[in-house]
């Protein structure tokens, strides 16, 4: 058998003591906060999750949970009172009294927020997604009190992402039947870009009930050019063309022909 | 020492971007992340996000094909061709030849990974108002390229590993297999930090803490996830990273020398 020369030797240990050092600093800096799969492995999809963690991938299971959640919450099915593939592309959800919010999507979807949370315990800083999932169940839903406890988790998990009190204060407004708190609440989380359209839309309507029609107007634009979603662009067209039939002053102030 | 070692180098980069294999892991790099468009159409609110995190997980994945495969094939088919008894007539350490093959597949390995990092970005490109949307708030184009270098860097480590199997195993099959365990046992480091916590001190304690300390934590590393969470240490956790990752695979290289030192040619 051949020597090996000291000088290998050399390398291999002092590249151990290397890992143990380098190892050590960044064990005591680590800022994994991600949960842990016991916490992540609750629904059917375990085993997909699992996967793509194996991968070193949080965020890409939680994209995948989220395009599996839309698709989930898209279909028609379950739809309180029609048969399944009934259109119900006009259906309108009575937010607050005398406040509607489109929504495509209307119907009962009873694992709407297990899925939701699954997005949540994948990749809790996925916030966009999660604001949006919890606006659902809040506003389009009525699931007032399955939306609170998502918020819930979801600031125990990222307790810096400020918005999602601002989201917790609108909906217990909006429990208790407070518009005035509501409006005020979501006039704040409006200020952000990804505000979801959804509560641009509701937003739009209780400034219109309140006679601010040119904050309407302007919310409503703003969904209409920033929205994703054709459907949510084709809502906020609606809207406001109802609101300008109904008070063309309202027209003033918008930055520029109303696209139609 | 220094130059057969950039001579084999060469010579294994040129050997690796000529294979067959490397060329058909980059066009099927390039598919995917055009691909990854139609999967962002899915989620409306989140296409970049989507076409972001795709990319990222695609060009590591196709890396990591890359390098294990080239590594576990890089001395063990010399063997088999019988190609190294001529290298070895040559004044030529064992040693040498070992770091020039690694880095030169290793250049090969960066290279296809910063090809397909490229097209990645025109991907995101492809819709700017979406890319201007995603990028709002945090600095795209100086956190993007770090994103890439720390995935070379887990390639780097996962190379290692493999040419060290492949000396050690001395079967392509088993090298691939224990490499593999390693680099997904390698990403539940937090996990059994988690575990080693709660057991009470007594064998199976012992055995996590003896796999713990073997395996390479690939959290480390993994920035893809890293990056968003809220008041990550960015810059100095780096330099701790890309240490470890270095001292890591030199660890393995020097294992790799020793295996390869004491076969008899």
């Amino acid at each position: 058998m051949r020597r090996v020369s000291r000088s290998v030797w050399v390398w291999l240990l002092t590249s151990v003591a290397l890992v143990a050092v380098a190892g050590s600093r960044l064990d005591a800096r680590l800022p994994w906060r991600y949960p842990l799969p016991n916490e992540i492995a609750r629904t059917e999809h375990m085993g997909e999750d699992l996967g793509w963690l194996s991968l070193g991938s949080h965020r890409m299971a939680a994209d995948m949970a989220y395009i599996q959640l839309l698709q989930y919450y898209g279909k028609p099915e379950e739809h309180e009172g029609h048969a399944d593939g009934d259109d119900h592309a006009d259906h309108k959800v009575e937010v607050s009294p005398g406040v509607y919010i489109h929504d495509a999507a209307a119907g009962i979807y009873p694992l709407l927020k297990e899925k939701a949370l699954r997005v949540l315990y994948l990749d809790p800083f996925f916030n966009g997604a999660i604001i949006e999932l919890g606006g659902a169940l809040a506003f389009n839903q009525k699931r007032t009190d399955e939306a609170l406890d998502y918020l819930r988790q979801a600031i125990r998990l990222d307790p810096s992402f400020y918005r999602y009190h601002l989201y917790v204060s609108a909906i217990l407004y909006k429990q208790k039947g407070d518009d005035k708190g509501l409006l005020d609440m979501l006039l704040e989380t409006a200020k952000t870009a990804d505000c979801p359209p959804m509560v641009q839309g509701l937003l739009g309507n209780l400034l219109k009930k309140y006679g601010r029609i040119h904050e309407a107007a302007a919310i409503y634009y703003r969904m209409y050019v920033t929205s994703p979603r054709v459907e949510d662009r084709r809502d906020a067209a609606g809207r406001l063309a109802e609101l300008l039939l109904e008070r063309p002053e309202a027209a003033q102030g918008l930055p520029g022909p109303f696209p139609l | 020492m220094t130059s057969a070692v950039l001579s084999i180098a060469r010579y294994t980069f040129i050997e690796q971007i000529r294979n067959r294999l490397y060329l058909i892991i980059l066009f099927f790099g390039g598919v995917i992340l055009s691909a990854s468009l139609l999967l962002a159409e899915l989620a409306p609110g989140h296409r970049v996000r989507v076409v972001f995190d795709l990319g990222l997980l695609a060009i590591e994945l196709f890396g990591l094909v890359t390098a294990v495969f080239g590594s576990v094939s890089l001395v063990l088919q010399e063997i088999e061709s019988k190609t190294i008894y001529l290298l070895m007539t040559r004044p030529l350490s064992r040693s040498s030849y070992i770091l020039g093959r690694f880095f030169g597949l290793l250049a090969a390995v960066a290279l296809s990974m910063a090809a397909m990092a490229a097209f990645h970005v025109l991907v995101m490109l492809s819709n700017p108002y979406w890319f201007g949307v995603f990028t709002d708030g945090w600095p795209f184009w100086s956190t993007y390229p770090l994103l890439v270098l720390m995935s070379m860097a887990k390639m780097l480590v996962t190379a290692a590993i493999a040419l060290f199997f492949s000396l050690f195993a001395t079967s392509s099959v088993s090298a691939l297999v224990f490499t593999g365990f390693f680099w997904v046992a390698g990403h539940f480091g937090a996990e059994m930090a988690f575990i080693l916590k709660k057991t009470a001190a007594g064998p199976m304690h012992y055995l996590f803490k003896a796999l713990f300390t073997l395996l390479p934590n690939f959290q480390y590393l993994n920035f893809r996830d890293l990056y968003a969470i809220p008041g990550f240490p960015g810059w100095s956790f780096m330099g701790s990273a890309l240490l470890y990752a270095a001292a890591y695979s030199a660890a393995c290289l020097a294992l790799s020398a020793v295996l390869f030192s004491r076969k008899e040619f």
